[in-house]
């Protein structure tokens, strides 16, 4: 009998593995997700409903007075403006250049790969330190962009004490620093697309940006739905950027919702709140992506 | 299927933050006490390390570990109060009643605490002799000045208000606006938070025709009266007397700067003396204590607790932890840690030589008030305070509206800390 036989022989006498001790299986990765997702946010859940200044061993019921105040607070407003303008502007932008980028280095250029590192480079600096990094091109007193505008001839600018341009010029760091992601995505589905289509519109006659919207668009739909996905709940939920450049600040005109509860949280020992604004977060985050996953699913089906 | 378990338990084990590492280790006869720190500069923390290394080489039974998470200390304790896991030891720096004082062991008992500075009482101590923390230093502040500087322009340092922004006037005129006469680090909110409450002191309590107390602690407190500060900030802001940037400066620009004699005053003490010396001896910097507000009113020096050491009350090694205060309140001990940090000793008995001794010697007539929002403001007003003077500094709101926010602030924390109220009056 050869190895092979005697091993399938073999496995044909072993009994069928009862599917109740597979179960198990799934314990580890059920524990991880109870221990560290579940049990905090209906914790968190718990806690909206209570005055908790986050550290105290006591606390009172308040009912839902987080929720009505979270309804009747204008800072609500302003920060659920900003994170809107974080997940859908930043994902609005980064979709536009990684597009963008993803057609020109698609093409056989010189430098291609080298273009390629440095847009994606930004990518692997720690969102933090890159807020840093640009805190240190704005800032007043020796900043980098002074310097420029100083050689130029032009006086100085305190370019982050403007609390209308704070939001827009996060949603511009966010942008630069995760165009490579969305232009690494659209170039692995251009380099999918078969050329033979290409070449068969050229022969029928296809110009100008015709192939792009008849075959490029409709192909790299699947591309385009996890990039808007993905770069909408890393913009709503965008924290280590506003943090390490403004601070949220001037007061709390470029606070997203994170670090809205955040600073709640830890600073204005406001727990009970910070939990209200938290759930409704992701109840925002849930719909916002949820929605924009329906909508993008089904324009790949129809496209296709 | 066992296996399988097992497997499952030493996972869940892995991933399980804290399983006991402090406690383990060090085997039966060695107790291990865990010290937690504010302590923020490098030159104190060495102090401070030294010290714990005698005490250590006096009981070799006790093993010290200290920390210093520097930024992320109040965090870290908010977390491990709510979850009632408390350091043996730990810093109170502020709020010793207030926030820490559930989780504090009452050291009354103790013998250093005949010698506690009565400056220090209304904050360490309550009204029934319950003593929450041992201070390792104290806080004396005002506002700190580029004294070479001032001899140089003929400037006096101010005594009251009016004097303050005739000072910055000058200073700004004589140095042909080479000089920021008033300096702010506003991307740190507390920088505003900290202007607010030095200078309500002498606003709202110390003059004896101003006097507020009652009200702030009743709840019937009007806070039209508290926006005379945020006009005098805007004030300053607009005859260009603060920096263009005092919204995003960090305080990390603020040593290289007052060694570059760019800054005349700024609100801070601490160490920042001879770290400007460090860079350019030439820079002498001097503190005075909070200019009056009112006419006839003396200036304040702004104070209390710094650093102290709290014991835990539910520490399994509390009678090793009171050792460990003992021994750093013994004179000469209490003398090197605060002449490390450049700030006067918590207790009566301890002469030091710091930075600023001249200067708190020159002043040393003038009395001592309490942290204003630590005293007559609801937990949780820093933050408030501090959010207002950027949204004021921004222009997103005007001095009236900053003190009607304030207002509605002040009514919401004192519903949610009412316990706290009770206690204070």
């Amino acid at each position: 009998m050869s190895d092979l036989a005697r091993e399938t022989q073999g496995f044909q006498h072993q009994k069928p593995v009862k599917s109740a001790s597979l179960w198990w299986m799934y314990v580890p990765a059920l524990a991880t997700v109870f221990i560290f997702m579940i049990f905090p946010f209906v914790k968190g859940a718990f806690i909206t409903f209570t005055n908790w200044n986050g550290f105290s061993q006591t606390y009172q019921w308040v009912g839902v007075t987080q929720y009505k105040r979270l309804f009747t607070d204008p800072d609500t407003w302003l920060v659920v403006k900003n994170t809107l303008l974080y997940g859908i502007g930043s994902t609005f932008f980064q979709n536009m250049l990684g597009l963008l980028y993803a057609l020109l280095l698609n093409q056989s250029l010189k430098m291609k790969a080298l273009t390629r590192t440095i847009v994606y480079l930004p990518v692997i600096i720690s969102p933090l330190i890159m807020g840093y990094i640009w805190y240190f091109i704005f800032s007043y007193d020796g900043g980098a962009l002074n310097d420029v505008l100083g050689a130029l001839g032009i006086g100085p600018v305190n370019a982050l004490a403007s609390p209308a341009a704070n939001p827009w010029i996060i949603v511009m760091i966010n942008t630069y620093q995760y165009a490579g992601i969305a232009m690494i995505v659209y170039l692995a589905g251009l380099q999918s697309i078969p050329k033979d289509y290409y070449e068969a519109a050229k022969m029928d006659g296809a110009g100008g940006l015709q192939p792009f919207f008849t075959i490029t668009l409709p192909l790299l739909m699947p591309a385009v739905t996890i990039n808007m996905v993905i770069n909408i709940i890393g913009g709503l939920k965008l924290f280590d950027v506003i943090f390490a450049l403004t601070a949220g600040g001037p007061g709390n005109s470029s606070q997203s919702m994170s670090t809205f509860m955040y600073d709640l949280y830890f600073k204005r020992q406001d727990a009970g709140y910070a939990a209200a604004q938290g759930v409704f977060m992701s109840v925002i985050i849930l719909v916002i992506s949820f929605s924009a996953l329906v909508y993008f699913k089904r324009k790949e089906t129809e496209m296709s | 299927m066992k296996r399988l378990l097992a497997l499952f338990l030493s996972f869940t084990c892995m991933i399980l933050p804290g399983c006991s590492a402090e406690q383990s280790g060090a085997g039966e006869k060695q107790k291990t006490l865990t010290v937690y720190s504010t302590i923020s500069s490098d030159s104190e923390r060495a102090v401070f390390r030294k010290l714990a290394d005698s005490f250590q080489k006096e009981h070799p039974d006790i093993q010290v570990n200290v920390h210093f998470p520097g930024n992320d200390y109040e965090n870290m304790m908010r977390v491990r109060m709510a979850a009632g896991d408390m350091p043996d030891l730990f810093d109170t720096h502020g709020w010793a009643k207030i926030r820490y004082g559930e989780y504090t062991a009452d050291l009354s008992g103790m013998s250093w605490t005949k010698r506690l500075d009565p400056n220090l009482n209304s904050m360490l101590k309550d009204a029934k002799g319950r003593i929450y923390a041992f201070p390792l230093n104290q806080a004396k502040d005002g506002l700190a000045y580029n004294r070479t500087m001032l001899e140089k322009y003929g400037i006096k340092p101010p005594e009251t208000m009016d004097d303050f922004m005739k000072a910055l006037r000058q200073i700004k005129e004589k140095s042909g606006g080479t000089v920021i006469p008033f300096w702010f680090a506003g991307y740190e909110k507390s920088s505003f938070a900290q202007y607010y409450d030095q200078f309500a002191a002498p606003l709202l309590i110390t003059d004896p025709a101003h006097r507020y107390k009652k009200q702030l602690l009743n709840g019937t407190f009007r806070w039209t009266h508290f926006t005379y500060l945020s006009d005098k900030l805007k004030e300053m802001q607009k005859e260009n007397l603060l920096n263009i940037d005092a919204v995003t400066a960090k305080r990390s620009q603020l040593i290289e700067l007052m060694a570059q004699n760019k800054i005349a005053f700024t609100l801070q003490g601490g160490t920042l003396g001879q770290d400007v010396a460090q860079i350019n001896p030439k820079v002498k910097v001097g503190i005075i204590p909070t200019p009056a507000v009112h006419k006839g009113d003396a200036p304040v020096w702004i104070g209390g607790e710094r650093y102290t050491l709290a014991a835990f009350k539910d520490s399994p090694r509390l009678e090793e932890a009171k050792q460990f205060i003992a021994f750093m309140a013994r004179p000469e001990h209490a003398k090197s840690i605060a002449e490390a940090t450049s700030l006067p000793a918590g207790l009566v008995n301890v002469q030091t030589d710091i930075f600023y001794a001249n200067d708190y010697k020159r002043y040393q007539h003038i009395k001592v008030q309490p942290y204003f929002d630590r005293l007559y403001l609801p937990n949780g007003m820093w933050d408030v305070m501090g959010t207002a003077g950027q949204e004021l500094m921004a222009d997103i709101l005007t001095p009236a509206e900053i003190s009607a926010k304030l207002g509605r602030e002040y009514k919401r924390l004192r519903l949610q800390s009412d316990s706290r109220g009770a206690e204070k009056e």
